[in-house]
């Protein structure tokens, strides 16, 4: 494993007790407590992840928005300054390369985070996209990521910022003095959950994360990838990789609203705006069993007996108590079709729901 | 992490412990804890035939599902349902109110082939490094 790479957080997890684990190139905690209690942390009170194995880019220059907002399906144009924009990139046939956040921090200055498992490929794709006058720097690993996310996150982190935090919108940013340390932070997250994204400097990760886990009154648990996993399938949220791919397209995947057809040419915008006139062939769809199955990525999805689709994330909910999945099936299949997930052979009965599976 | 003596596992992390011509199965330690919360268990009736190193039954986590194997054959006296009820409790208790399978050896010779508590350790720590 020595070729995996560490967070400044590596042996604060590690004396946790953290279960560690290869993810996309680096060694991360998959769960502390056990994914269920963590889960419930993040929906009750607060819970606290490292996610510094994030990729974090900056882009300057007088040209930079053009560029980017000619390489993503959303539009910059409609982001304030501090806002986070959550965004597609596509490739000429409309595929996802990836799913990032852009925040508009000025009209010439650019923060996005891409998934770490496509960094190597965002960061390759994008340099070839910027005008010669656009300058692109990385932030990883110099710069980490503490996810804070639960409905009581605003309590845990007032006392320990030097700013209000009540006018933050949500996916908005901003900078202040977060437990000593100056750094940007955003209300933003992958739970599902009000909660903060804080971007500290690598060699001040510990300072923060210690605040803010031993906050007085123990409302604060470190949470894995596991119990990440389950909050963002919960909330309805796309992993790249499983529900996100370069052969899915972001109308496939239910995120025609990522898609801004109404701006100036961009990457894939003609492949996409062909499959929006065709119909896409296959659609995105929410799935809860009407049994004890569990259905898992992969497994195959049938409607009124006859193969649809395959199941490209799923889980048992915690929170839910039953089997929910994301599935890619046929375009043309009604929402009220009797649906099964093909569990060890079987046919399962699920029925479609809408997204977020858990309401907040 | 726990390896009780008076057992013999096998390399997929299931136990085994005798009791004249029955043998009571279950998952180790390791295994509970690689799995994290155990959410449903799918085990065989009485009756079945159980094949050494054939899937018996099936353990699911919030995370993953993973087949269970016969560490030895026989025929299945008695299922746990207890687990299959409450799933939760292999996590608490692996080798005890946790255990899946009471089975009748068949050919009782097979528990030789099993590995005792010092290679079943040596086995686990090899595999997390």
């Amino acid at each position: 494993m020595s070729d995996l790479q560490r967070t400044a957080l590596y042996h604060t997890h590690a004396a946790l007790g953290a279960k560690l684990v290869p993810f996309a190139g680096w060694e991360m905690p998959l769960r502390y407590s056990g994914d269920k209690d963590e889960v419930t942390a993040v929906r009750t009170a607060a819970g606290l992840f490292d996610v510094s194995h994030m990729g974090q880019v900056e882009l300057r220059g007088a040209n930079a928005l053009r560029d980017v907002n000619h390489f993503i399906t959303n539009d910059l144009a409609r982001a304030e300054s501090g806002q986070a924009t959550y965004t597609m990139v596509c490739n000429e046939r409309g595929g996802v390369i990836d799913d990032l956040i852009v925040y508009r921090l000025a009209d010439d200055h650019l923060f996005i985070v891409v998934n770490a498992s496509r960094a190597e490929v965002d960061i390759a794709w994008m340099r070839e996209q910027l005008s010669p006058d656009t300058t692109l720097e990385t932030f990883t690993p110099q710069r980490g990521i503490i996810a804070l996310q639960g409905p009581r996150a605003d309590e845990v982190l007032q006392p320990l910022c030097d700013a209000d935090l009540a006018p933050l919108r949500r996916h908005f940013s901003m900078t202040a003095k977060v437990c000593g340390v100056e750094c940007r932070f955003a209300r933003t997250g992958y739970t599902g959950e009000n909660g903060f994204e804080l971007f500290p400097p690598g060699e001040k990760l510990n300072e923060v994360w210690s605040s803010l886990i031993s906050h007085p009154s123990s409302l604060v648990k470190p949470c894995g990838l596991g119990a990440r996993d389950v909050c963002r399938l919960e909330a309805g949220l796309r992993l790249y990789g499983n529900d996100l791919s370069e052969d899915i397209t972001p109308l496939e995947a239910g995120l025609k609203w990522t898609v801004k057809f109404d701006k100036d040419d961009f990457i894939g915008k003609t492949a996409l705006q062909q499959q929006l006139a065709a119909g896409p062939p296959r659609k995105t769809i929410g799935l809860r069993m009407l049994d004890r199955a569990i259905p898992r990525h992969e497994y195959r999805v049938v409607a009124n007996g006859v193969d649809a689709g395959v199941v490209t994330s799923g889980i048992f909910s915690p929170t839910l108590n039953v089997g929910i999945a994301m599935a890619l099936v046929r375009g043309d299949v009604a929402d009220d079709a009797d649906y099964g997930v093909v569990v060890r052979g079987e046919p399962h009965p699920a029925e479609v729901v809408r997204m977020p599976f858990v309401k907040k | 992490m726990n390896f009780p003596t008076e057992q013999r596992y096998s390399a997929s992390h299931e136990w085994v412990r005798v009791e004249g011509n029955r043998a009571t199965i279950g998952i180790t330690d390791y295994a509970q804890d690689a799995l994290g919360d155990i959410v449903y268990c799918e085990l065989p009736d009485a009756g079945r035939e159980l094949v050494a190193g054939k899937p018996f039954g099936v353990v699911e986590s919030v995370k993953a599902a993973e087949d269970l194997y016969a560490p030895i054959s026989g025929k299945v006296v008695e299922a746990n349902m207890a687990v299959i009820d409450n799933p939760e409790v292999v996590n608490q208790s692996c080798y005890g109110d946790g255990w899946m399978l009471v089975v009748e050896l068949s050919h009782p010779g097979e528990l030789d082939g099993l590995m005792d508590a010092d290679a079943y350790r040596v086995k686990c720590e090899a595999e997390h490094h």
